[in-house]
């Protein structure tokens, strides 16, 4: 199972080991550790590339979506379990895509 | 009886039902209707007003050899990922069914990819499956220099190479599916096959296969979805290249939209559209009455 599990992980691993690489080192998309550490684009993504803006933002999103569904959908979903007549039922079928 | 019914009329009123009812005719009702009604004319980014022109869309876009071409890449992407999916997801959740110690952490780690954004996957994908990407090295280090390809460039492969992509990123999602499955099925059946003298294959195939009917309902029907409406896959890996050799339905209508034609987009959604309905309508009567047996 761990053998089988090194098809996920060595992507992810590749991928991890280079954001801490330099551009030229990246690229190559090899396993190699990274020859020297570079927290720096770490630094990049936050300063530059804004990526807590895009977070936040994401977060909005999923908050949002995610507080409406809930709520909302709970309530439609009582009804129409407890109800059994033909409203329900047509109402049921037409909300599956 | 009939008090009871009463009273669960008054406590379940339909008034509940409102505002989720109001959320899907807005977003999903009213914007179906009106793009059937704007795939019947001449919609575009550079024209003012509108023209009925009857079936005229519909007609061009199956003269187009591309849509055609489309049409079995799609077909082709979802046979492929949904047995694959399915396949990959069942096995997984079979092996990580039996109690061993670091059962959790690796079912953790084979969920992982599913869970990550499936843009940045693509892009991590595209340069591991470039011609001299960590792939085709890895296969020349092991000897198997014969199946080193051109995954992403090579026209006869192409959708199996995102499509393998989408299983890599998706098995690990359909496998806690089936786990969950698996946890329903009472041990006591796997207990009496074995005084029985039932094997490993034959607890599997007798027990556990139709055990997890309601879980591969579930897995049949969300990979079947997931590949008819595949985007973002295909958009990031080779944009519908080399030429529209990887061109699937959604990619095609998302061109179409870019190029300005809104109306034959819409014509194209509403096919894509009744081609998932046609497909996955009966699963999901089957999998109703199925419910109502049980």
């Amino acid at each position: 199972m761990w053998l089988l599990s090194l098809i996920v992980l060595i992507p992810l691993a590749i991928v991890f080991f280079g954001s801490f690489k330099t551009q030229a080192e990246a690229v190559a998309f090899s396993l190699k550790l990274p020859e020297s550490r570079h927290f720096e684009n770490y630094k990049t993504v936050i300063e530059e590339a804004h990526i807590l803006r895009a977070m936040i933002n994401s977060l909005i999103i999923t908050i949002a979506s995610v507080a409406v569904c809930v709520l909302f959908s709970s309530m439609g979903a009582f009804v129409l379990a407890r109800k059994k007549n033909w409203q329900k039922a047509f109402i049921y079928s037409s909300i599956w895509e | 009886m009939n008090k009871k019914k009463r009273m669960n009329n008054s406590l379940y009123s339909y008034k509940l039902l409102l505002p989720i009812l109001f959320l899907y005719v807005v977003f999903f009702v009213l914007p179906t209707i009106m793009g059937l009604g704007y795939s019947f004319t001449n919609w575009r980014a550079d024209r003012d007003e509108l023209e009925f022109i009857g079936f005229n869309n519909f007609t061009r876009i199956f003269k187009d050899r591309t849509i055609l071409l489309a049409l079995k890449n799609t077909f082709i992407y979802t046979v492929f990922t949904v047995l694959g999916k399915n396949i990959a997801g069942l096995v997984l959740a079979t092996l990580l069914n039996i109690q061993f110690r670091s059962k959790n952490i690796l079912r953790g780690i084979f969920y992982l990819p599913s869970i990550l954004s499936t843009v940045a996957i693509g892009v991590v994908f595209t340069s591991i499956l470039h011609p001299t990407g960590p792939l085709n090295d890895l296969l020349g280090r092991i000897g198997l220099e014969v199946l080193q390809q051109n995954w992403l460039d090579n026209r006869q492969i192409v959708m199996y190479s995102i499509g393998g992509v989408a299983i890599w990123m998706m098995a690990g999602y359909h496998m806690t599916i089936y786990l969950a499955g698996y946890q329903s099925i009472p041990a006591d059946y796997y207990e009496a096959a074995r005084i029985d003298g039932a094997n490993a294959l034959q607890r599997f195939f007798c027990i556990s296969i139709p055990m997890l009917r309601a879980s591969f309902n579930m897995n049949i029907m969300l990979s079947l979805i997931a590949g008819l409406k595949v985007f973002t896959e295909v958009f990031v890996m080779t944009g519908g290249g080399p030429g529209n050799a990887s061109q699937v339905l959604s990619t095609l209508i998302y061109k179409s939209f870019g190029n300005g034609s809104w109306g034959l987009g819409t014509a194209m959604n509403i096919i894509l559209s009744v081609v998932v309905s046609i497909l996955t309508v009966p699963l999901l009567l089957r999998m109703r009455r199925e419910e109502v047996e049980s």
